[in-house]
């Protein structure tokens, strides 16, 4: 009997849970819906002093008014879209300099010491808009945030802020994050290049520096595309580790200079596939028409990736290297012949696409 | 002999009260594990913020892999529709297996194809390729054409095929949503390592499709299609999201699963023997990663979403609920040995006892239950209100599970637009407990008649096609 009170407790239990989600639904709906209103109001409202402002015929502390009337973490997300994607460049500093004072700002900031790393992650996103120098060291321990969402929007915040410590400390720990991160980490760092310079030609020199961290800078090296790294560069390409010596290559296709070229050509030699390959693809998107003879002979290479680079990098040559490629059509070599007949289809497009990829 | 009977009953009854408890419980845990992940999810997914960052170039590059066979009708535009996929780079490697419609002159008139030299390193066995096809138009596609061996060998062609370190398997008659790609590539920049990722499945069924996209998400009112959207939402909202905290996700939807590639070619590529290649394959995935101590995540993300035909018959139901118990028995039955190993960690202790106890055996315990009801109310070997109490709590806790997975969708994402859908929903949550459920139960215990019989075919999977508007 007492088994048969627990069940039917149960049940009952049951029925009411339902009816209370089934409520809750009901009620939640109904208070998104009025949200939603509210804001696309309010977002509405913002079109026109927003319009004013980015052509110079308006005030930017009307924009900033408009934003404190959303609720405060639409505005925080609405604030970061304009940041981001309507507000130029130029305009970014009196942007965030008329929000810095606004409540859902401070608040926001406020939340960077939060035990709750969404509290955290709204903190970076909003001193990646209104962030200044004092804000450095709120912003190192966002970057230093064990959530990585969190570290993310705070590398985000490095562009606003342009603290040069905090961007050594972004470029000395570059190597350690997985490939995608340091992906978008580079993104970041093209935006305060001028503070990046400096520590990444440090790193490349540095005598004592592992492989793996030289190869992951060297990457970075490629992403930033700054003259004077094209030296320390090129000093890297006779390393005596592999992987170095392939980053050097895949480096060098952003640095088209005859140095470039000549360090290049040595790695089209080197005992490695890998590096090969890496030197092939560099010789096409540095359209090396010196290196024709090396290409027209990688064609016939043992390895496949080398073959591929280098028919590639010959029907980017322009005319000369097509007609090398056109001639490896009949080519008694079945490799040289196969990956020529393979690549003369492609359009230039796709060339271009691939070659680069 | 009666009282043997009677006894035998009622041993049987608490045997299934006691299963009963444990496997509900164990739900509820992952209901429970389920609320953390999906907020953080939602916090990371919900607006415009993450997308931004995702549309960086910071993303590695994607293969996406489609196997198709004898699609003539819908392949043209389901290319177009991985072609435009919203990602920084990624290539379409799609696989004919062997069609014997227009499939491969479709795909050549609409995409100028020509043939290349077969140059691809053929790592994973798989039947024989009769060409290589690039396109003049969009060089981000290449075709292979072979020799009919089934989905898992043309993916295996494909993993063959693919340039790039990740790639993702999709079905050709899968509509997977723009920005889908973006999202499954979140755990990427979250810095983890990654062996493979799965999305969301839902239902396409009734929803409004335009130029291969769903521009509006709607609740089909057949009760067959109704009762499956619902099932799809737990199944992805708090099932695998559970799973995820428990660290032993076994299924990644072979309809919409990213891997690396390494990984695939490490294990071998699909096995072509099993009928449900995905769960198979993340289990071996699992066991490779255990092994070889490589500490890499295969999480599930709710937010990337693509979108799926369910059967509206209970004809084609019925081969397909069949045959995925048919996959589920033959993986347990295949990895018998990882049962409580502690030496397979999560998958060994937690995983795999769940699937092989609380998924496969489930039907056959549902069964002797109903058996056991009818039985012990005609011997009046068991207390009939005690009975139905039971039979009502049973299926109040399976429309408790459904209602929260609707309340989850509710607060989080919220596909379904129209107050309408969402009573659906409720109303289908409500009934899904009678009738759907004993079906599925039958279904499933076909399954293992089949394999007593030595049965392995798939069985053919009839489809609608999509609609432009609602039904």
């Amino acid at each position: 009997m007492s088994l048969l009170l627990v069940l039917a407790v149960i049940a009952v239990a049951q029925v009411i849970f339902v009816i209370l989600l089934t409520g809750f639904v009901i009620f939640r709906r109904e208070r998104v819906l009025r949200r939603m209103k509210r804001v696309h109001a309010g977002r509405a409202r913002l079109a026109t002093p927003l319009a004013h402002w980015l052509v110079g015929s308006g005030s930017v502390h009307r924009v900033a008014d408009g934003l404190r009337d959303l609720p405060r973490d639409a505005a925080l997300a609405f604030a970061s879209e304009l940041h981001d994607t309507r507000v130029p460049r130029e305009l970014r500093a009196d942007f965030g300099d008329a929000l810095r004072g606004a409540p859902w700002a401070t608040r926001a900031i406020a939340g960077a010491i939060s035990w709750r790393w969404w509290r955290r992650l709204d903190a970076a996103r909003a001193l990646g808009i209104v962030g200044t120098l004092a804000d450095g060291e709120t912003l190192r321990l966002l970057l230093e945030d064990d959530h990585p969402a969190v570290r993310l929007a705070a590398m985000q915040a490095l562009s606003a802020v342009d603290h040069p410590d905090l961007v050594r400390v972004a470029v000395a720990r570059y190597p350690q994050e997985t490939l995608a991160v340091r992906l978008f980490i580079s993104s970041t760092l093209r935006t305060v290049w001028r503070l990046a310079e400096a520590p990444l030609c440090a790193c490349l020199l540095a005598p004592d520096s592992e492989p793996a961290d030289l190869a992951a800078w060297l990457a970075l090296a490629e992403s930033l595309n700054l003259p004077s790294l094209r030296l320390p560069i090129t000093a890297l390409a006779l390393h005596p580790d592999p992987e170095v010596r392939a980053a050097v290559a895949r480096a060098l296709r952003r640095y088209p200079h005859a140095d470039s070229v000549e360090a290049v050509r040595l790695l089209l030699d080197d005992r490695q596939d890998f590096v090969r390959a890496a030197g092939a693809q560099a010789l096409g998107v540095l359209r090396a028409a010196e290196a024709q003879g090396q290409l027209e002979h990688g064609l016939s290479d043992s390895a496949w990736w080398v073959r591929f680079r280098s028919a590639l990098a010959l029907a980017l040559l322009g005319e000369a290297g097509r007609a090398s490629l056109r001639r490896a059509r009949q080519s008694p070599d079945r490799f040289a012949r196969e990956m020529a007949q393979m690549t003369s289809g492609l359009s230039e497009g796709a060339v271009l696409e691939m070659a680069d990829a | 002999m009666m009282h043997f009977l009677v006894q035998f009953l009622q041993t049987i009854d608490w045997m299934i009260l006691v299963y009963f408890i444990l496997l509900n419980s164990f739900y509820a845990l992952l209901l429970i594990l389920s609320f953390p992940e999906l907020w953080a999810h939602f916090q990371l997914a919900d607006d415009e913020y993450f997308a931004r960052v995702l549309s960086t170039d910071a993303l590695p590059p994607i293969s996406v892999l489609v196997p198709a066979y004898n699609e003539e009708v819908s392949i043209a535009s389901s290319v177009l529709s991985f072609l435009t996929l919203e990602y920084p780079r990624h290539e379409v490697v799609l696989v004919n297996d062997g069609s014997t419609d227009r499939t491969m002159e479709e795909l050549v008139r609409a995409y100028d194809l020509y043939e290349v030299p077969a140059a691809i390193q053929r790592t994973i066995p798989s039947a024989a390729i009769r060409a290589v096809y690039r396109s003049r138009t969009h060089s981000k596609l290449l075709v292979i054409d072979k020799d009919n061996g089934g989905k898992a060998d043309s993916l295996n062609a494909a993993i063959n095929a693919a340039r790039f370190p990740y790639v993702i398997a999709c079905d050709a008659d899968t509509l997977i949503e723009p920005d889908a790609l973006l999202r499954l590539s979140r755990p990427f920049l979250l810095g983890r390592d990654i062996a493979a990722i799965g999305g969301t499945i839902r239902v396409v069924n009734a929803c409004k499709v335009e130029l291969g996209r769903v521009v509006e998400a709607r609740v089909d009112s057949r009760w067959l299609v109704g009762c499956q959207t619902v099932e799809y939402l737990r199944a992805f909202l708090f099932g695998r999201l559970g799973w995820n905290r428990l660290g032993g996700n076994l299924i990644i939807s072979g309809a919409f699963g990213l891997f690396a590639r390494k990984y695939l070619l490490a294990i071998g590529g699909y096995q072509t023997g099993n009928v449900t290649e995905d769960m198979d394959l993340a289990v071996r995935l699992h066991v490779y990663l255990r092994e070889q101590q490589i500490d890499a995540a295969m999480p599930f993300i709710p937010d990337p979403v693509a979108w799926t035909e369910v059967p509206t018959s209970t004809r084609i139901l019925h081969r397909q609920r069949e045959r995925w118990h048919r996959g589920l028995i033959g993986t347990v039955w295949e990895r018998r040995k990882m049962l409580f190993n502690p030496r397979f960690g999560s998958v060994g202790m937690v995983s795999l006892p769940f699937f092989a106890f609380g998924e496969m055996m489930a039907p056959v315990v549902e069964l002797l239950g109903y058996l056991g009801l009818v039985l012990g109310l005609w011997l009046g070997a068991i207390n009939e209100p005690f009975a139905l109490a039971f039979l009502a709590v049973a299926i109040g806790y399976g429309v408790l599970l459904s209602v929260w997975a609707i309340v989850l969708e509710e607060v989080t994402f919220r596909r379904y637009n129209a107050r309408r859908d969402v009573w659906r929903l409720f109303f289908f949550a409500l009934i899904e407990g009678i009738g759907y459920r004993q079906l599925t139960v039958y279904y499933r215990l076909h399954a293992f008649w089949k394999v007593m019989r030595g049965d392995r075919g798939w069985g053919v999977m009839k489809r609608e096609g999509f609609v432009p508007g609602a039904k």
